[in-house]
This record gives structure tokens, sequence and C-alpha cells, in this order.
């Protein structure tokens, strides 16, 4: 049993998650363009 | 709890390493045998800090990654605009810093604090267990080099996974997908420092590469830095992420990288070896165990299957 964050802990996990989910993003559209470019 | 003979061996060590008493000996092989043969059981009813009860990572570690976590966002924050300098995107960006060459500045003086991290890093790995060896105190199955053993590992994982295994392995301070993911950052961060310093200094590359091959190097140099960066976006963003956030009993984010500790729960499921040595050299987690043992919580878990699990598991 993993005892339940408390709010300070909520704010920095879900934060740096959030974080990268957004980079996940920026990540998939950077694989994009390197797979799609044409030399 | 019965021992294999390989968690004994572990055990074992720990205990002459540490030069552990006798009385210390006997009050380790009891809570060792209070333990339930069931270690799901064990794991899913003992109580767990969220930011970690037990050491893992040093200062320097934690230092380190931190480096490269930064370094790695930056660098390919960075390097996309200069590949794709072309791109609607890029010149507007590359202007926010001032054009394309100050973005090249940045993206150079970042990757020298990347390889700076390296140094600081192999340092690190090096008079680490130089200092171990001197104390009589190093055991290379706590390292991250690989062993037969993390080949068993994965192999009782995967059955583990399937439902062909009550439990998973019993595995070390490192487990076999941590030392494979541990490589392949090596490898890449070696590839990207080679090549990048290729593109910086072609003169002394080719001064040292036999005549002939230097422009076949530069290709094969310009085609490695983007697309290993490509693979570390990949694997950053798919694996380490997956694992240190959104995998089961680590969401919504795994702690140990600023706390440099590990939660007991996940101690004992994922490095019950390393847990074992952790009872050798900490008291504390010790008089913890013989609390849990004495309240018999575990005994009251075993006798209500479905709760014991936690609610988290089917």
């Amino acid at each position: 049993m993993i005892r339940p964050l408390v709010a300070w802990q909520k704010t920095v996990a879900y934060a740096s998650l959030a974080f990268v989910l957004a980079w996940t993003v920026f990540g998939v559209y950077a694989i994009w363009l390197i797979l799609t470019r044409v030399d | 709890m019965k021992l294999s003979d390989e968690a004994r061996d572990v055990l074992e060590t720990s205990l002459r390493q540490n030069r552990t008493g006798a009385r210390e000996r006997q009050e380790i092989d009891a809570l060792i045998a209070g333990l339930p043969e069931d270690r799901v059981l064990l794991y899913k009813n003992v109580m767990s800090n969220p930011v970690g009860d037990l050491p893992r990572y040093s200062i320097h570690i934690r230092l380190q990654h931190m480096l490269t976590f930064v370094t790695f966002l930056t660098l390919a924050f960075t390097g996309l605009p200069i590949h794709f300098t072309d791109s609607f995107w890029a010149g507007p960006f590359n202007a926010l810093l001032g054009g394309v060459n100050v973005t090249r500045v940045i993206h150079r003086t970042i990757a020298a604090v990347m390889i700076f991290s390296m140094l600081y890093h192999l340092a690190t790995i090096i008079l680490g267990p130089l200092r171990q060896i001197g104390l009589g105190k190093f055991d290379l199955r706590r390292t991250i080099l690989p062993q037969w053993k993390d080949l068993r590992d994965f192999r009782d994982d995967l059955l583990y996974f399937s439902g062909q295994r009550p439990q998973r392995p019993e595995m070390d301070k490192f487990m076999y997908k941590q030392k494979i993911h541990y490589f392949a950052a090596g490898f890449g961060n070696t590839v990207m420092v080679v090549s990048g310093s290729s593109f910086l200094f072609p003169e002394f590359w080719a001064s040292v590469l036999p005549a002939g091959v230097a422009s076949h190097w530069q290709e094969l140099m310009r085609l490695s830095h983007p697309h290993e960066a490509l693979l570390a976006l990949l694997v950053i963003a798919f694996w380490h992420w997956y694992n240190v956030h959104l995998a089961p009993g680590r969401f919504p984010m795994q702690w140990t990288f600023l706390t440099g500790k590990i939660t007991r729960e996940h101690q004992m499921e994922e490095h019950f070896l390393e847990y074992l040595r952790n009872l050798v050299e900490l008291p504390e987690e010790r008089r913890y165990l013989r609390e849990l043992l004495d309240s018999r919580v575990l005994d009251a878990a075993a006798r209500a299957p479905a709760a014991a699990y936690g609610a988290d598991t089917p």
C-alpha cells in the first residue's frame, strides 16, 4: 500500500506528468518530421 | 519464506561484508522465516511512502540524471530547428533565439555540458566501485553490468506476465530492463558525441581516419546524428517515461530521481535481492518488518485473498 500523495506531491507529480505528455506530443511531431523529410 | 540458493548467497555475502554480528544474523533469519512464501502478498501489504523508503541513488547519480534530463531536452529542442532550417516553424523559432547561428551556439554549449555529465558519470562508476572494494563491500551482482542471471530473469518475467509463473523473479538492484536501457543510452550518447564532433572538427577526424574514408565517415555521421536523436526520442517518450510515470505502481511519477529513494513495495517487487541487503544494512527496516509481522496484517490478508493483493490487481 502506497500512502496517498499530499497536495504538494500531487502538484509536482502531475505537473511532471503533464510535461512528459506534452513532450511526447512534441516527440511524435519530431519523428514525423524526420520520417517525412525528402532530401 | 524459504530463500532460493541465489537469494541466500546474496544475503550471506552482505552479512559477511557488513560484518554482521550473530544476534543481528539471528534477527534477520527470523524475519525472513516469518515472511510469506507469496511475495505478491508481501509487497501489496507493506506500507510505502510515495516519495521513497529505501536508499537507491547517491546524490552524484541524481545530479547526473538531472544533467542528462536537461541537456537531452534542450539538445532535442534546439537540434530540430537546426536540422530543419527550411521548415516554416524553424525560421521564427531560430529568430526568437537570435538566428540559427545562435541556436547552433546554444546546441553546442549544451552538448559540452552533456559531455561533462558523461565524464562525471564515468568518474562515479570507476571511483565508486574502487571505494567499495577498499571497504570490502563490493558485489558485482549489485552493479549494472549484465550477468547470465539477467537472461533467466527476463525469461521468468515473461512467464510471469503470461500467467505461467506465480511470482516475478528475485531480481537484483538493477533488473534486465534497466541494464538494456542504460547501455542503450550509453551507446546513444557516444554516437551523438562522435557524430557531433565530426561536424565541429572535420579536420581532426580526417587526420585520424585512413585516407579515402573521411568523406564516407562524414556522410555516415550526417545520417547517424538525427537518426540516433530520433531513436532517443522514441526510447524516452515511449519506454522510459512509461516505466517511470505510467506503469501501474509508478503512476503519476516515480520519485527516485529526486529523492534517491525507492518505495518499499517497488523494492520488494522488482529488486528483492537488494531488499535483502537493505535488511542487513538498515536496522530501521528490520524494525518495520518486525512490527509488520507482529501486527498479523499479512496473516489477515492471506485469509482474505480478494483484498490481499490491493485494489489495482484484477
